[in-house]
């Protein structure tokens, strides 16, 4: 019977010989080269349980090792990639071309090659966007002479890069990078193209403000390595997409799809072919539509949206002069559902904070990780970045003032990875 | 061991099996017990264990730490329910950990190969692990060293892929 079969292994459980004894006699015997023995299976089998960076070391071991970790086959079940936790916000320094710094959010802080010169030369390289570890840049060369650029994707941590030639210079083109490497080591470039009348904003200055209806949308795929043609835009009759001035975009990139802010109010959402396109509501308060965050939060009406723990959160506060920011979870991702995690009085407990160090002219939520907000400080010479706790309240300056330290902000995570584009 | 596990037919109820290994050594083990191996499972299911199972790959060293491993986790699988489970749980960890410490080279591979051909899954992990564990961290130096891997690189060949994987040898 059962119980009789469980106390005899019960027993025996008692007296079972020490396993460090077994080893020990056994080991005794030859110490034959044993992981020659291993078939290429079982090899990708203990190797794909090695962090990606010991991996990556691992290729040095022997010429087999070597094949085994770069074959094609084994691509799926081997590590790719190493993604960290947030380290820090990139910024452009603007007393010096092509010079970008790093607002740490981790000590000690990340180490970048401040001029990047592992990229290809650029006379003017601008920062325009970060998904997930990648950047997206425009790289200028001979200045003033060509109205194109080539666009660069590339990871300044693993010293990796993609360029894609001769992007024609638009004021009406506004570009998205979107990338998921627990998905796929491919990236998308989307650029939005929206209804800019050539009068109403001159070509040479693309940091014009203000927002058009989206009109259509190009796709790069670094998996076939160019552009789609314009597909026009699937949304509902007017989105305009909001435009934010600290961070360049804030886009969320993650089930394959680009999520963005829009005036409407919604996060208009497209996959990356370009066929599925979807509007989510953005959270209500008392029977009205939340928008974003305001002044004494944002120097404009922003859109704040961002992926923590796997889910899309949402930032707002009620209107113009509203101190109070509420932060929205979008539990039920297919029925559009919000729910409310946090609200905060944005400026009390960075009071004593501004007492001491500086007194900021503007203050933008820059990122939300689990349970932390992070803020910068901004007065137009320094910048600080702090990082707010919702459930205990913790404010931390993560970093002393920077000087000369000017919006867009990027988020950096540093990510390591094998290759980019390296098909399919 | 091999005492051990014959003790088993008096009793029990549950068919035994006989395995034999490599050298010559045999086994009894309850039916419950060999099953955890996917292998022998199917074996058991096909009606073809009558005249016990010849496991030509494995040494009997080797097996008598398989046997001695699935007989501790059958008590695992068949304790569903009961209230001592909690206690063998914790033990069963233990019993693990302690295993899986004490492997080496080259009785780790050993024991995978063991665990790959009669298809033990928790096994193959457990030791799996293990090697990758004492891989992370590693230099390519020290991994030849350990595993004994003879290094065919020429020292361009390797001074090229270590520039292509500078990154890596950061710390």
């Amino acid at each position: 019977t059962p119980s009789l079969l469980l106390r005899r292994l019960c027993v025996r459980h008692r007296r079972r010989p020490k396993p460090q004894a077994l080893a020990a006699a056994i080991s005794n015997g030859s110490t034959s080269a044993m992981a020659e023995e291993l078939t290429d299976d079982l090899l990708v089998e203990i190797l794909s349980r090695v962090p990606y960076k010991s991996l990556c070391r691992l290729k040095c071991v022997s010429m087999r090792w070597r094949r085994v970790i770069s074959h094609p086959d084994h691509r799926r079940q081997l590590p790719r990639h190493h993604l960290q936790p947030l380290a820090g916000f990139l910024y452009a320094d603007y007393r010096v071309l092509n010079r970008f710094q790093i607002v740490p959010a981790l000590d000690p802080p990340p180490l970048i090659d401040p001029s990047f010169s592992f990229l290809p030369k650029c006379d003017d390289l601008q920062l325009v966007d970060s998904c997930n570890g990648l950047l997206l840049c425009r790289c200028w060369n001979q200045l003033n002479e060509h109205r194109t650029f080539n666009y660069v994707v590339c990871s300044p941590t693993a010293k990796k890069f993609v360029v894609f030639p001769d992007s024609t210079c638009s004021k009406k083109v506004r570009p998205f990078l979107g990338f998921d490497p627990a998905v796929s080591s491919h990236f998308h470039v989307f650029e939005v193209v929206e209804d800019w009348d050539y009068y109403d904003c001159d070509d040479d200055d693309l940091e014009c403000d203000g927002v058009e209806d989206v009109v259509g949308l190009r796709i790069y795929s670094s998996e076939t390595g160019v552009w789609s043609d314009e597909i026009d835009n699937g949304w509902s009759n007017r989105i305009r997409i909001r435009r934010d001035q600290k961070g360049g975009s804030k886009s969320v990139f993650f089930n394959g799809m680009l999520h963005l802010v829009a005036i409407q109010p919604v996060v208009a959402v497209v996959d990356v072919e370009g066929k599925n396109w979807r509007t989510i509501p953005l959270a209500h308060k008392d029977g009205s539509p939340l928008c974003g965050a305001h002044p004494p939060c944002a120097s404009g009406p922003e859109g704040f949206i961002a992926l923590s723990r796997g889910l899309l959160h949402f930032a707002s506060t009620d209107s113009y002069g509203d101190w109070e920011i509420s932060v929205w979870v979008l539990d039920d991702y297919y029925g559009g559902q919000w729910t409310l995690q946090h609200t905060v009085s944005t400026m009390r407990p960075f009071e004593r904070m501004m007492r001491r160090r500086m007194n900021p002219d503007d203050c933008t939520l820059v990122w939300i990780e689990g349970r932390k907000m992070f803020f910068m400080f901004y007065d137009y010479v320094h910048c600080i970045l702090t990082s707010y706790e919702m459930d205990s309240g913790e404010v931390r300056c993560l970093s002393r003032p920077r000087s000369y330290c000017e919006p867009p902000y990027l988020p950096y995570i540093p990510l390591f990875l094998e290759s980019l584009a390296d098909g399919p | 061991m091999a005492a051990a596990a014959a003790e088993a037919t008096i009793d029990g109820g549950g068919k035994m099996i006989i395995l034999i290994s490599a050298d010559g050594k045999r086994f009894e083990v309850t039916e419950a017990v060999a099953s955890q191996s996917q292998l022998i499972s199917n074996m058991i299911e096909d009606d073809c264990t009558e005249n016990g199972v010849r496991l030509p790959n494995v040494d009997g060293d080797i097996l008598t730490m398989v046997v001695d491993y699935c007989n501790m986790h059958a008590g695992d699988a068949a304790a569903d329910g009961d209230t001592t489970k909690a206690s063998s749980t914790e033990e069963l960890k233990k019993f693990d950990a302690e295993l899986v410490q004490a492997l080496e080279n080259p009785v780790l591979f050993k024991l995978i190969l063991a665990a790959n051909f009669l298809n033990i899954k928790s096994l193959l992990d457990m030791t799996c692990q293990r090697v990758a564990d004492m891989m992370s961290g590693k230099t390519p130096e020290q991994m030849r060293e350990t595993f004994s891997i003879e290094n065919d690189f020429t020292p361009e060949e390797e001074a090229a892929i270590r520039q292509e994987n500078a990154w890596a040898f950061d710390d």
